[in-house]
């Protein structure tokens, strides 16, 4: 390789951390220090992606002047339009940890963030002007639900991410158990996903 | 360590970048009209049944919002419709809990602040943990948040004191407290 030798040995090889082969035991102790705190996000894979899709639609919901309520209202309506559940019967159901996203399965998760990742656009090009904070909260709420039924809609045309009710039997569940005094009705997404 | 009440006047405030223009004066828990709406939109909120024009129907004309309100007492009295916000609250965070950090660092600590129902908090907590799953919910989002932070976040005070005198609480109050006094 001419390139290469063409080029003079400098320092900063050493300072990039390049194995020379002559000095091993000079390595620095930051870098544990460091890799040690974020072992928590390496734990699980897509966890930043899944995080920074989840803050993009706080945000934008924030943005709105929506409040803690509606924030919660919208995790709701989202779990119902693409699982036909609220989230805490989909995790008993699913057998992750309660309120831990990284213990669902990773086909959910990525359904989520898509879900995620086009309402927050959406509500960023909408105008709210609400008389009071339940108005504001409803209409937010509107948008939610109207987009993710979209893309609801749109992944059953591509077929893309479908039959996760049927594959964790989510209806099965709900019918025989105790689950079914707290969700009363599953909507048409993933009644329909069970005939496919 | 010093007290609570007077170390929260020194420090300074929970952050409400969200909303800076919303401050204590237009919180809803202030009136007794306010509280009895914002109970209402909870209880609607559970049953995900929201009119987008909203003028259908209000606390005072929903008999069967008021039915429900009854278990908690006469509906003449503050306390009750306190009380009745606090278990329906509760019960909607249990339903959309999605992120046990979130739900320590957002819903417990800065929208209590920023919302006005910080001094109905330990109330909501009381009501959350009555729940089956809660206290897993409480003890993992602390987990992580001391995997993030390395030490405990002064904000979250608040929240430790009226975990370790909640009546429900099952873990450790003891090592609740050596925390807070440690931060």
């Amino acid at each position: 390789m001419p390139r290469k030798s063409s080029q003079p040995p400098s320092d900063d090889a050493e300072q990039l951390g390049l194995n020379l082969g002559n000095d091993l035991s000079t390595q620095p102790e930051a870098k544990v220090e460091k890799s040690k705190k974020s072992s928590a996000y390496k734990k699980h894979p897509g966890r930043i992606e899944r995080v920074q899709a989840r803050n993009l639609l706080e945000n934008a919901i924030a943005a709105q002047n929506g409040n803690d309520e509606c924030i919660a209202d919208a995790t709701i309506a989202i779990s119902k339009t693409a699982f036909g559940v609220t989230p805490r019967t989909l995790y008993e159901i699913v057998g992750g940890k309660p309120g831990d996203r990284d213990t669902l399965p990773q086909e959910m998760q990525t359904k989520l963030i898509v879900h995620e990742l086009t309402i927050a656009p959406r509500l960023d090009a909408e105008t709210i002007l609400g008389e009071d904070q339940e108005d504001i909260n409803n209409q937010i709420l509107h948008v939610v639900k109207n987009q993710s039924q979209e893309t609801e809609r749109f992944l059953k045309r591509h077929n893309l991410y479908q039959g996760l009710a049927g594959k964790y039997r989510i209806a099965q569940a709900i019918e025989h158990s105790k689950f079914s005094e707290r969700s009363a009705t599953l909507p048409d997404t993933a009644e329909e996903e069970l005939l496919d | 360590m010093t007290l609570y009440s007077a170390k929260r006047t020194s420090s300074p405030a929970v952050t409400t970048a969200v909303r800076p223009n919303q401050g204590q004066a237009k919180s809803p828990f202030a009136t007794l009209q306010g509280l009895k709406k914002r109970t209402y939109r909870t209880w609607k909120s559970l049953y995900q049944a929201h009119d987008i024009n909203g003028a259908d129907s209000t606390p005072t004309t929903d008999e069967a919002f008021k039915q429900a309100i009854r278990q908690f007492g006469d509906l003449r009295k503050r306390n009750t419709w306190e009380d009745a916000w606090c278990a329906l609250y509760a019960q909607l965070i249990t339903e959309a809990s999605e992120d046990n950090v979130r739900l320590i660092r957002r819903t417990f600590t800065t929208s209590a602040q920023s919302e006005g129902w910080a001094h109905l908090m330990p109330r909501v907590l009381d009501n959350f943990l009555e729940n089956e799953n809660a206290q897993e919910c409480i003890k993992n989002g602390l987990e992580r948040i001391f995997l993030e932070e390395n030490e405990f976040p002064q904000e979250l005070e608040p929240f430790a004191h009226a975990l370790a005198s909640s009546a429900a609480f099952q873990g450790d109050r003891a090592i609740t407290l050596e925390l807070i006094a440690a931060a």
